[in-house]
């Protein structure tokens, strides 16, 4: 029987073994100092509408991340529903509820951000990953809806939106800021401020109705978004 | 040496701590990246506050951190993604074996409740005092004892003990 002392220090000897080759990012600070100066300037910028709207970012996970998507650089995959989004080399799907890549950002007319959890009906689904350059991609889907109803989402705060067609979905792309203050929704921080590229795709849901297929970029410009999203979109019931 | 400089510094020394000790508490490596690096833009965020005692700050933060994805794969069990699956060794496996040893270990410390993993990584992996265990996750020092005890009662088995590894040497 080992004593306490000797437990103790073995232990110890045994923790470091077991984890003593796990190295970060040797680039890690400056990624972080890149995204921190992002958000700082972003959120100069967007201060003012906030407490105006309701917004909810709903995460109600329900994705299977197959071991493939996790584990193969170059070749990660983002998936959701019927829809495949091929993402660029060197990116990886981020564990649901631990990533830093934000929720997408959706407002829900006359509807609250909840403290505890998704609890609105409308619930949408959202998986994200982290690009090889430092950028972040959430891929969104809304539950369906019908367009023009008091339950269609809106875009929060859209600035400039462009319109675009992809896969034969229309849709825009815009800039969305959260500025509802600084908050942690489902263990995700999100700072006041923050500012992302998002693009919303439309598409065609049972009943006639339509859901919004929403992909978010942080750190990558509308440009670098759409430019993912028409090389890397599968989407099996695309308009043609 | 400006604000950012000084971070960088304390990056490049302590990340690998923090990332080490995230793989411990969370068992996913991927889980872990993306805590360190959420904890690392907290603790700039708040380099003011932080900057006197960095270490300390991204521990308090890391912890949370790693409360928060408990919370969450509490709630959604079914995206659970933990990359480690060791198994507990059979009675009678020789664990002188130094990868079955890693595994039982791993195994081990799966084992673990939340609470024990948590101090027993705090003690004996970040080598934080009882005191400072208890500060750091919010318990009084008589719980960090008593968990620390468990765990370690647990954990027992599957250290080595110089009698296996004498016998592994003849």
């Amino acid at each position: 029987m080992l004593s306490d002392d000797t437990l103790e220090r073995d232990l110890r000897g045994a923790l470091h073994d077991l984890v003593g080759d796990v190295d970060p990012d040797p680039h890690i600070g400056d990624v972080v100092l890149a995204h921190h100066a992002r958000s700082r300037r972003r959120s100069r910028a967007a201060r003012g509408a906030g407490a105006l709207a309701a917004m909810i970012a709903v995460a109600g996970l329900v994705v299977a991340l197959t071991a493939g998507q996790t584990s193969t650089p170059g070749q990660a995959q983002l998936t959701l529903a019927a829809f495949h989004l091929r993402l660029p080399a060197h990116s990886r799907v981020l564990a649901p509820g631990s990533h830093i890549c934000l929720p997408a950002i959706v407002s829900y007319p006359g509807t609250s951000v909840p403290s505890d959890g998704p609890t609105n009906p409308t619930e949408s689904k959202v998986v994200s990953a982290a690009t090889g350059d430092g950028g972040c991609v959430s891929v969104l889907l809304t539950a369906p809806f019908t367009p023009g109803s008091a339950s269609a989402p809106t875009p929060f705060n859209d600035a400039n939106p462009t319109p675009v067609t992809i896969a034969g979905f229309d849709g825009t792309i815009g800039t969305v800021t959260w500025q509802g203050g600084d908050m942690t929704y489902d263990g995700v921080s999100i700072p006041d401020g923050t500012t992302q590229s998002e693009l919303t795709l439309q598409v065609p849901a049972a009943g006639g109705q339509v859901e919004d297929l929403v992909f978010a970029a942080e750190g990558l410009s509308r440009q670098q978004l759409v430019s993912i999203v028409s090389s890397g979109l599968s989407a099996p019931q695309a308009k043609r | 040496m400006t604000e950012a400089d000084a971070f960088r510094v304390f990056v490049a020394a302590y990340s690998p701590t923090l990332l080490r000790a995230a793989l411990l508490l969370l068992r996913d490596r991927s889980a872990a990246e993306d805590v360190v690096q959420s904890t690392l833009l907290r603790t700039f965020r708040r380099w003011k506050r932080a900057r006197d005692a960095p270490e300390a700050y991204s521990q308090r933060v890391l912890i949370n951190l790693c409360h928060d994805h408990w919370r969450h794969r509490r709630r959604h069990p079914e995206t659970d993604t933990l990359e480690h699956s060791a198994q507990v060794p059979a009675p009678g496996v020789d664990l002188t074996d130094r990868m079955a040893q890693r595994q039982a270990l791993e195994a081990g410390m799966a084992g673990l409740t939340t609470q024990q993993r948590e101090v027993l990584v705090l003690r004996y992996f970040l080598d934080l005092s009882v005191a400072e265990t208890a500060e750091r996750l919010g318990i009084p020092e008589g719980t960090v004892k008593s968990a620390a005890h468990r765990g370690l009662a647990q954990l027992r088995e599957l250290l080595p003990t110089p009698e296996k590894e004498t016998s592994h040497a003849q």
